[in-house]
């Protein structure tokens, strides 16, 4: 088949169009409020060998996150075998998935008799039974606790639905109908993005379509190799740490990366990587390499097709028995704090290499406060999250100051709006707030993080906390400072206080409350060297405190007058660059390097 | 006579009626940006001028206006100040987290942070509850100390209030204004409970905040054409168009300005949507191209597609619209090359300077506009109607140096490229409105209009099934003549949640009642006879548990328990249609809203005479033309529009021109004038040949 190169631009477009239709199909009829709101669903299309040829990109973290599910379902069940009507799930982190509540869905599209493509849908559920509402039990120490583990089966055979498999799902969910819903969601995206590949490949030719795919993803794999040969050769390392497993508080969790770069050719080496822990922080290779996949787009060219070519010049080690890469059955549903941790230290060895193309670290979590129980007024079974943002703020660029309060790297959720929280769940949120002072200082300063307070309104409650950066603060590059560490205070009714770890699992009743501080990105750059008029913006606008002002970026302000004072800034900064050491290419804070230093000798250059 | 401005980027157009005489007239003037008001006036004159009647001959001057628009997307609106709830200050910067560009690392904040810095943010102690109960009184002092620092300290001409749940219990917000008003006799003011009364706290505020950032100027505005008026000695009353559609006396749109952002856009569909109807369509899907964007949207039974989720750019604007739907794509779209030689066309436009490569104006980037002039579809001579001399060669410099060259292929073959790559990227976009809406492309016609709508769809109609292309007579000019066609609406909308079925139809009731009033106290400052007002009632409705909603109709008459058992069954549907399934599953109202139209007379041109003899049309000459299917450059013939009479058979390959756009017929295609005056292309489409409804 010859390409000619309109049909194949016009093909892919088709191709991206049928991923984008069947994620939208799935969102807009999905129940959950997590689905919903959270967009938290992708779809994909692969090729008969599990390669992918299309996907849908509402959250970075579904990159590739389907492949290795794909894979091994068509090992189990190879293309020859598969029958017209089929519908495979499955949701084993140890076949392919990430967590039980992600559920994969794979379809077969015939044409000629034979299997031709195959689309695929997942949906983060709201439940999937085990210990706590949600499925992401924090103190979970192993896969057992954490839900209903499906391997891979045929939830569809030859048309007809498997009763048995859906009847243990409904009995093993505590909101049955909300799952129900959303798996019908999910087949409907199938089902749609199998009607559109055959209406393709009447259009076009099955044939053609095949080989235009395969010179689509030659063309992105040469895309990506021209991108990487500009990133200078060498060996870049970075660690940093996740604050413990949930299990035993503050034993820290290391992640280290080490990234090769020679040619055109990226190995990305996990070795040094903490062994697997007892808690739920595991992090299975699928999600690994989803961050593995956001950094190497966001640092190439996100404008370049997007599909399997783009992640050949990739090589990934996830040395098994690791954190990385845990063995059956450590508990993974709180993964996500680990995917974002190698996010973090991939975007600090890439900071060594090209450093005008990386950002300070951001938040660094994704703060997911599940809440279940039977609201004592209306007697229904509830599973719902706080309605308060659940990332920080970013870290800050090169040439600007990080975004207060958004979603960053592997994630990209929508926060869910506190009248929708109320309505739905017996809670009051008091104030959501930027947290002042939470951007980490620098000439270019990180985005800030947010105060909120809840109230649990009436009856009782099991709340599961998963968050992390308790004890590892954002860290600032080239001199930008690191921002605070993130904390969380129980505020009882009687009156008692408790700071809580980043990973807990506590009983509320009417009257408790929590403060939830959610900290802000790292700065970029010398805070000394940040134009002073910025400063004063930042305090007019309540982002920084004077105090910080002063002590921190060295500028005086007069707040009567809303200027600088100019003289006064230049003594105080003077005085300050005496006292500092500015050369820092990491700074992770106070606490943290005397800590690092405890743990690992001296910190990275 | 009636007449209708419509206030565009470079033209102000203008189209009068008058009954008495069954006559159109239609002109343009050039737009006079500092104050487009001057523009309208000398359209109005001219007008005036045609049909040789003085200033007291005016029955009624419709308007839309593109006063609200730019001054967001120039970012000229009020010095703005913001009360909220306290302790949530800080709605606005956060937003709803998510970002729309994936792996951008350089990106910028996605919220309207531009409307207020933070220090003219702020928090009023008071508290509303989910169920509209006061959790915390309003703390009158804190409102008149926020008042004085904003309109003193920080001179702010505007102030949204926004308040949680004010949707539910508006006392707060509705107590706040008297106080405000008080402290500052002169500050606009928007409130939340009245602009966008639902829940969601960002999208309200955002919604409330834009009304509020756009009221001095609209007032201004406003205030200075009635003036003009007055001075020109024209009796008439002025009427806006909204953007759902409806036209409204200007003190309900300085009530909720925001309800009129999208006017434009909005009296192009129903011009569309009206030219259609005289030759009997009702099914459409409308598209206009320009030179660096391509609306689209879709009309169904002769009723525009309306939706209150609407967007502007970044932005959630929750007011009632025509869903317009803007693709970044048009004549001005840059063909390039990625390094792996893929052949790509867009996103980034040449815009109007340089433009593209055949303007001259140094644009040296192959264009889809220069694509039509290597093809042979676009007229060098005549484009733009004569007022812009293309130079052909410049674009067959451009296409062959840039992308033919490189790729192997002949200027044509790669120009022919470019247009093939531009129409699937809108053919999936097109497909977006009418498919993912549950309906069948098939059974529709599409309206193109706009410089380079009648150049592509052709090529769109057979991409997507659609079985016939119209080309109403004058598309330059139809969003002007939108304003002369649309009825007077209202629609008035809050939240009302309830599981259906359970609702409590006396509280519903008196919910509606409500709702009526409202709308007929806006009806009453029309002036229309209320006798012959329609009302239209609507629910978002969704399965208990999914958080997006469709809009059913309740059927008119009483409202009993069998009109909501009646809403429910559509409901169900109606998620049948469009996504796929139905579930035996709880079903809860959200939102309802009231819809109050009243028709007015329109304008109804006497159709075409028949020829009495079936003639040939006389082409006024032959162009070489390309067109992938012939493999080589045909001839092929040139029409003029006002040449045609109706009934007379055009056959592609072929192409008519006329001073507002060019309508290419492409192989095997074929066109004819209807007694209306509308160009129907046919033969473009599937197998399926039924004629759309």
């Amino acid at each position: 088949v010859s390409i000619d190169p309109v049909s194949l631009e016009v093909v892919r477009h088709r191709l991206e169009r049928i991923a984008e239709e069947m994620d939208l199909v799935l969102l807009k009829s999905a129940y959950s409020p997590i689905v919903k709101e959270a967009l938290d669903a992708a779809a994909a299309i692969y090729d008969p060998a599990g390669r992918i040829v299309a996907q849908s990109l509402g959250i970075p973290g579904h990159l590739g996150m389907m492949v290795s599910a794909v894979r091994n379902i068509l090992t189990a069940h190879p293309p020859e075998t598969m029958h017209k009507g089929d519908i495979f799930i499955m949701n084993d982190p140890y076949e392919g998935a990430s967590h039980l509540p992600d559920l994969t869905m794979l379809m077969p599209v015939f044409s000629g008799g034979r299997v031709a493509a195959l689309t695929a849908s997942m949906v983060h559920h709201q439940d999937m039974g085990g210990a706590t509402p949600g499925s992401t039990p924090a103190n979970a120490t192993e896969i057992f606790a954490e839900g209903l583990r499906l391997p891979i089966l045929k939830l569809h055979q030859r048309g007809i639905p498997n009763q048995t498999l859906l009847e243990i799902i409904r009995r093993n969910v505590r909101v049955p109908d909300i799952v129900m819903g959303d798996i019908h969601a999910q087949i409907g995206g199938c089902r749609l993005g199998r009607t559109r590949i055959l209406e393709l490949f009447r259009r076009y030719g099955r044939e053609r379509v095949a080989a235009y795919v395969e010179e689509l993803m030659d063309r992105s794999e040469r895309l990506t190799r021209r991108c990487i040969e500009r990133i200078p050769d060498g060996r870049y390392t970075f660690f940093d740490y996740v604050d413990d497993d949930g299990i035993v508080p503050h034993a820290p969790v290391k992640v280290q990366v080490t990234v090769e770069v020679s040619g055109s050719d990226l190995h990305v080496d996990f070795t040094g990587s903490s062994p697997q822990v007892s808690g739920p922080i595991n992090c299975p290779t699928s999600f690994g390499r989803a961050a593995v996949y956001y950094v190497v787009r966001a640092i190439t060219d996100p404008s370049i097709p997007d599909n399997e070519g783009c992640y050949r010049p990739v090589h990934i080690t996830f040395p098994p028995g690791t954190v990385v890469n845990p063995l059956p059955p450590a508990a993974v549903s709180v993964r996500i704090v680990t995917a974002k941790r190698m996010a973090d230290v991939l975007m600090g060895a890439f900071a060594q290499a090209v450093p005008d193309r990386v950002h300070a670290c951001s938040n660094g979590q994704l703060s997911v406060i599940y809440v279940g129980g039977t609201d004592a007024e209306t007697q229904r079974a509830f599973v719902g999250f706080i309605g308060v943002p659940w990332a920080g703020g970013m870290g800050a660029r090169r040439h600007k100051d990080g975004i207060d309060v958004v979603a960053t790297d592997v994630e990209n959720t929508m926060n869910f709006p506190v009248e929708a929280c109320e309505m739905e769940f017996p809670l009051r949120i008091h104030e959501v707030q930027l947290w002042r002072d939470s951007g980490g200082a620098g000439r270019q300063r990180g985005g800030l993080g947010y105060r909120a307070v809840v109230e649990w309104l009436r009856g009782a409650a099991t709340m599961s906390h998963r968050r992390d950066r308790h004890d590892f603060a954002p860290w600032g590059l080239f001199g930008g400072m690191a921002a605070p560490t993130c904390k969380t205070i129980f505020r009882g009714r009687d009156g008692t206080e408790r700071v809580l770890p980043s990973k807990a699992i506590l009983q509320f009743a009417a009257g408790d409350r929590l403060e939830i501080y959610t900290t802000g990105g790292g700065g970029y750059g010398d805070p000394l060297e940040r134009f002073p008029q910025a400063v004063l913006e930042d305090v007019l606008d309540g982002r920084i405190s004077r105090q910080a002002a002063e002590d921190v970026y060295g500028v005086v302000v007069d707040l009567e007058a809303e200027s600088v004072d100019l003289d006064a800034t230049a003594a105080r900064r003077a005085l300050l660059a005496g006292e500092r050491r500015r050369d820092m290419m990491f700074d992770r804070g106070p606490e943290v390097t005397a800590r690092c230093a405890a743990l690992d000798g001296p910190p990275a250059p | 006579m009636f007449i209708g401005v419509d206030v565009g980027g470079t033209f102000t157009d203008v189209v009068g009626y008058r009954p008495e005489a069954g006559r159109l007239w239609a002109t343009k003037v050039s737009t006079t940006p500092g104050s487009p008001d001057q523009g309208v006036m000398q359209g109005v004159r001219a007008a005036l001028g045609l049909a040789a009647l003085d200033p007291s001959a005016v029955a009624a001057l419709r308007h839309g206006t593109t006063v609200a628009t730019n001054a967001i997307l120039e970012r000229r609106g009020a010095r703005l100040g913001i009360l909220t709830t306290a302790g949530f200050e800080d709605t606005l910067i956060i937003g709803r987290m998510k970002r729309g560009k994936l792996y951008d690392l350089a990106l910028d904040p996605e919220t309207p942070l531009f409307l207020a810095p933070r220090r003219r943010i702020r928090g009023i102690r008071e508290r509303i509850g989910p169920r509209g109960e006061v959790l915390v009184p309003l703390d009158e002092a804190d409102v008149a100390a926020a008042a004085r620092l904003l309109v003193q300290k920080h001179q702010v001409e505007a102030i949204a209030v926004s308040y949680l749940f004010a949707f539910a219990n508006p006392e707060h917000e509705r107590r706040t204004r008297e106080i405000v008003l008080r402290e500052a006799p002169h500050v606009y003011l928007s409130l939340s409970s009245e602009v966008d009364p639902r829940f969601r706290e960002y999208e309200r505020l955002v919604t409330t905040a834009f009304d509020a950032y756009i009221k001095p100027a609209m007032a201004m505005y406003l205030a200075k054409l009635r003036a003009q008026m007055v001075e020109a000695a024209i009796p008439a009353r002025l009427q806006i168009m909204q953007s759902r559609g409806g036209i409204a006396d200007p003190d309900t749109i300085l009530d909720r300005p925001i309800t009129a952002v999208a006017s434009g856009p909005a009296a192009g569909v129903i011009g569309a949507a009206h030219a259609a109807g005289l030759s009997g369509y009702g099914n459409l899907i409308t598209l206009d191209i320009g030179g660096t964007s391509c609306d689209v949207s879709l009309v169904h039974a002769g009723q525009p597609l309306v939706s209150t989720e609407g967007r502007l750019g970044d932005y959630p604007l929750r007011v009632p619209s025509i869903d317009v739907r803007s693709i970044g794509a048009g004549g001005g779209s840059v063909a390039w090359l990625d390094e792996a030689g893929g052949l790509r066309v867009g996103p980034h436009s040449a815009g109007a300077a340089p433009g593209p490569a055949c303007y001259g104006l140094g644009g040296g980037q192959p264009t889809v506009t220069d694509a039509g002039v290597v093809l042979g579809y676009l007229n060098p001579e005549y484009f733009a109607g004569g007022r812009l001399r293309l130079q052909p060669e410049l674009a067959h410099q451009a296409i062959r140096e840039r992308i033919a060259r490189p790729l192997g292929l002949t200027v044509p073959q790669a120009a022919a490229g470019i247009h093939r790559i531009l129409n699937a990227a809108m053919a999936e976009a097109l497909s977006l409105v009418s498919l993912r809406r549950g309906h069948d492309p098939r059974e529709f016609a599409l309206v193109a209009f706009g410089g380079a709508g009648p150049v592509h769809a052709g090529r769109l109609a057979a991409e997507l099934g659609v079985p016939c292309v119209i080309v109403p007579s004058k598309p330059g000019v139809l969003s002007a003549y939108g304003l002369l066609v649309a009825d007077v609406q209202h629609e008035v909308g809050r939240t009302f949640r309830d599981e259906a079925s359970r609702v409590d139809l006396a509280e519903m009731r008196r919910a509606f009642a409500e709702l009526d009033a409202a709308c007929t106290e806006k009806m009453q400052r029309d002036q229309v006879p209320l006798d012959r007002v329609r009302v239209a009632r609507l629910a978002d409705v969704r399965y208990v548990g999914q958080s997006s909603e469709l809009r059913i109709p309740i059927e008119a008459g009483p409202l009993g328990a069998a009109s909501i058992e009646r809403l429910v069954e559509a409901f169900h549907r109606t998620h049948l249609a469009v996504y796929g399934y139905r579930w035996p599953q709880a079903v809860e109202i959200v939102n309802i809203a009231a819809v109050h139209s009243c028709t007015l007379p329109k304008p109804a041109a006497p159709p075409l005479a028949r020829p009495r003899r079936r003639s040939a049309p006389r082409p006024k000459g032959v162009r070489p033309a390309y067109f992938d299917e012939c493999g080589e450059s045909v001839e092929a013939a040139l029409y003029e529009r006002d040449g045609l009479a109706p009934g007379q058979a055009i056959r592609g390959p072929a192409i008519v021109e006329q001073a507002d756009t060019t309508t290419v017929i492409y192989p095997g295609q074929r066109a004819a004038l209807d007694l209306a005056g509308n160009l129907i292309v046919r033969g473009v489409g599937g197998s399926r040949r039924r004629r759309p409804g």
